[in-house]
């Protein structure tokens, strides 16, 4: 049955599947980079900026 | 230098002891990157310095000085490798030490770890620089190490860097994971999974082995590789470096967060499809080129949205950058990896790679990416570096200065002449005259025209390398101007709560829908991704499910489906002496002048014969498709010329062909061809799928039968005489080989008549 699917498979459509994929992926990041609160960006990017307390 | 710092006594004795209001008191281990940074620089000068020798060889090939090892096909591996794992490599990890820690506020999981890795991974640079010049390869381009230095690398990469890294993670103090972390997560994952699949061998002995996969499966096996460790080695960690030391340095966040997030999951998702670029007009399958070139080209857009944050990161702040090298290797590092990342999805798309493909174009671009964005970014980040795990001033701001503008001038010099190099050359390969016939028959012409432009090239490595130096010396002279014992400050910060609770999942604002709606808009709000965000071991593994999905989209197919690869009927297993002189081809680097791939293009058909097929590779146990034409093609070399050519050529090329810049080979006539180990050999292609017979148990006798055979042919070409036990023999007989069994008339079963490809007739 599986060497039946791989028969009829037409190899060409998973570039196809590929594309779709990504673009589902890609649209979903961007939802979720752009609906971030501003305060909370704001506080992420500013990490590298603090080492910690120093003592 | 790295062994005063390594020993110097910083043990962490107040690593996490608790003060008051649930602070935790830490130190950072800045001996680590002290200790990677110096190794750095080291093997950086090494890189470059064999980089100019081999750059040298080009021009004036006897620079080899008539010895093997020191040949432009041995020395080459030598110098990707050391740019690659040693320069670079060392560089992320000084980044990735110091960048974490401060990230996590945490000291590294275990000190020891860190030094294991350390030394480890030098051991493993030391055991390269060794073994590359011996001959001792795989030769798969940065992945050329044998399997014994590749079960090192996964000691070392995962056992210890890898373990270190993630427990880091699990034992740190802030808990959103900076966007620099996760370059870093998706590098150690990524290169961990490329390493292995593509390193996958059947040993033969203890410095030789053979892939599993072959011909068509093994090119797409290393190219999937060899981009994704530009993609994983060159690129994300280097982003994460970005991230990091540009805020750090213009003291100001990362201009948009939001677009680092776009921009790490977007490289995440794309960059594993983009291999088969490597391969356009090859044998392999049509589909799976073109899926290659659409994911390259989409790469334009995660690429320069990093950039473009990089770059406004400065916004406001571009008085700083003339005044601050720091800030200026920092931004033509950045403007470098714009300018690449443009160039590689333009080289992608099938057209310019029908031009650009085995031409000096790709060298530019290679290098372009690894002077100006991997050099340029490192340089940056050691001057930042230096004053602080130094605790002391840069020794002089001035030579820095210089250092930066000698090193630009030097990569424009370089790059701006090897383009020239690879346009001309590509349009001569493909240049045809009114008549319909080769403009530039001998492939010599198209090699002797570049000599001035490799010349220039010399020029402008000169002056990169001069530059790093003048690195150097800053670097030795900061160092000496060190405090007698560094400072150990303690830092502290709030202890992570065990028991955090998520905030409360935010309820839908939808009324009178389906539950399912509210559900979906519930979803949309990405809480369970802010979620991922603080829980490393889950991000880890969406990191790894997505360049796992991707990569199996093409593997399965290209592996499964038989129709990807037709047999030949007449194709057969290379004899054992073929074999022992493929093996001899791939131990001397042949593949970094030499395709063996003839593309279905008017202009290669005309100058080499019938284009390659896929099925004439399946004995092929690494496939030898190579990516450079320094010298011509040799998928259908055999038969081309005689054997006595070849021993000719091997003694002196320019006897043959005035003007070529091979090197000579004289030591073949002389070397003594090791018969014993061929049963090895054979046994090992055998145990891969080579249908072998009488072979599997007199593989010795048969092979001295046709050196035999050979040395007489040879002798009675009016060439020398006592050639049957010589090196030479094994090679005349692999190349003589080379394409031929294609024209070769197949007698097959009759029940397999039908089901194979009948022999094509070559056009010579």
């Amino acid at each position: 049955m599986l060497q039946d699917m791989l028969l009829q498979f037409d190899p060409a459509r998973c570039a196809e599947i590929a594309l779709v994929v990504f673009i589902a992926a890609f649209a979903m990041i961007v939802w979720r980079a752009a609906g971030e609160r501003r305060s909370t960006i704001d506080e992420q990017a500013s990490l590298p900026l603090n080492d910690g307390q120093k003592e | 230098m790295s062994v005063a710092v390594a020993t110097d006594d910083r043990s962490p004795l107040t690593e996490g002891r608790s003060t008051s209001h649930g602070f935790e008191e830490f130190r950072y281990d800045d001996a680590i990157v002290r200790a990677f940074a110096t190794v750095t620089l080291v093997w950086g000068l090494v890189a470059m310095l064999v980089g100019l020798i081999v750059a040298h060889q080009l021009t004036v090939p006897a620079l080899n000085f008539g010895l093997d090892f020191t040949a432009f096909g041995r020395l080459r591996p030598l110098h990707t490798n050391a740019a690659i794992f040693a320069f670079a490599g060392n560089a992320v990890f000084a980044a990735v030490y110091y960048s974490t820690q401060r990230l996590c506020k945490a000291r590294m999981w275990s000190d020891a770890l860190s030094w294991l890795h350390f030394w480890g991974w030098q051991l493993i640079i030391v055991l390269a620089a060794v073994t590359l010049p011996l001959g001792i390869t795989q030769s798969k381009e940065y992945a050329e190490l044998e399997w014994p230095i590749d079960l090192l690398i996964a000691v070392v990469w995962v056992g210890f860097f890898g373990v270190n890294f993630f427990m880091t993670l699990a034992t740190r103090r802030e808990r959103h994971l900076y966007v620099a972390l996760w370059f870093y997560i998706a590098t150690i994952v990524t290169v961990a999974l490329l390493h292995v699949f593509n390193n996958l061998v059947v040993p033969v002995g203890l410095l030789k082995s053979y892939p599993i996969y072959a011909g068509v499966q093994d090119a797409f096996m290393q190219w999937w590789y060899g981009h994704n460790a530009v993609a994983f080695f060159l690129t994300t960690p280097f982003l994460g470096l970005m991230y990091y030391f540009l805020p750090k340095a213009a003291n100001r966040p990362v201009y948009s967060y939001r677009l680092s997030i776009i921009h790490f999951w977007s490289i995440v998702f794309i960059y594993i499809w983009a291999g088969p670029h490597h391969l356009h007009y090859t044998a392999i399958p049509e589909w799976c080129s073109t899926l290659g070139m659409l994911f390259s080209v989409m790469l334009w857009m995660p690429s320069w949205g990093g950039m473009i944050n990089g770059l406004l990161t400065l916004r406001g702040a571009w008085r700083s950058v003339t005044a601050d090298p720091v800030l200026k290797f920092f931004v033509v590092g950045i403007t470098f990896y714009g300018m690449a990342t443009f160039e590689g999805p333009l080289l992608s798309v099938k057209s310019v790679n029908a031009l650009s493909h085995y031409t000096d174009w790709t060298i530019a671009h290679v290098h372009s990416g690894a002077l100006g964005w991997n050099g340029m970014m490192t340089f940056g980040m050691l001057y930042w570096l230096l004053p602080r795990i130094y605790q002391t001033k840069l020794w002089s701001q001035r030579l820095a200065e210089w250092h930066f503008w000698v090193g630009t001038i030097g990569i424009l010099l370089y790059i701006v002449p090897i383009y020239v190099a690879g346009l001309t050359q590509g349009l001569m390969w493909r240049a045809i005259d009114a008549r319909g016939q080769l403009m530039y028959p001998d492939f010599v012409e198209t090699v002797r025209v570049l000599a001035p432009l490799y010349w220039l090239r010399i020029g402008g490595g000169l002056l990169f390398f001069v530059g790093t130096g003048m690195l150097g010396v800053n670097f030795l002279m900061t160092w000496l101007s060190r405090p007698k014992t560094y400072e150990d400050p303690v830092y502290s910060a709030p202890v992570l709560s065990r028991d955090f609770v998520d905030p409360p999942m935010p309820q839908s604002k939808l009324d009178g829908v389906l539950d399912v709606a509210k559900k979906l808009d519930v979803w949309e709000t990405f809480h369970w991704h802010r979620r991922w965000e603080r829980l490393p071991i889950r991000f880890t593994v969406w990191v790894a499910i997505a360049v796992v999905v991707a990569s199996l989209f093409e593997m399965i197919p290209t592996f499964l489906i038989r129709s990807n690869v037709p047999t030949i009927a007449s194709v057969k297993p290379y004899t054992p002496l073929e074999l022992a002189g493929r093996d001899l081809y791939i131990a001397n680097g042949c593949y970094n002048c030499h395709s063996q791939m003839i593309r279905p293009i008017l202009a290669e058909t005309k100058r080499y014969g019938e284009f390659s097929k896929p099925g004439e590779f399946v004995y092929d146990h690494p496939f030898q498709w190579g990516s450079r034409r320094i010298g011509p093609d040799l998928a259908r070399e055999g038969g081309r010329q005689s054997s006595l050519w070849h021993v000719v050529h091997f003694r002196n090329p320019t006897q043959l062909i005035p003007g070529s810049i091979m090197p000579a080979y004289p030591s073949f006539e002389q070397t003594e061809l090791n018969f014993k180990s061929i049963q090895d050999r054979v046994n090992a292609a055998a145990f891969l799928g080579a249908p072998y017979g009488e072979e599997l148990t007199r593989a010795e006798e048969m092979a001295k039968e046709q050196a035999a055979e050979i040395a007489a042919e040879i002798e009675k070409q009016q060439g020398p005489s006592g050639l049957g036990d010589k090196q030479v023999v094994a090679l005349v007989a692999y190349l003589q080989r080379l394409g031929v069994d294609l024209m070769t008339p197949a007698t097959p079963p009759a029940s397999e008549q039908s089901a194979v490809t009948q022999p094509l007739a070559m056009d010579r």
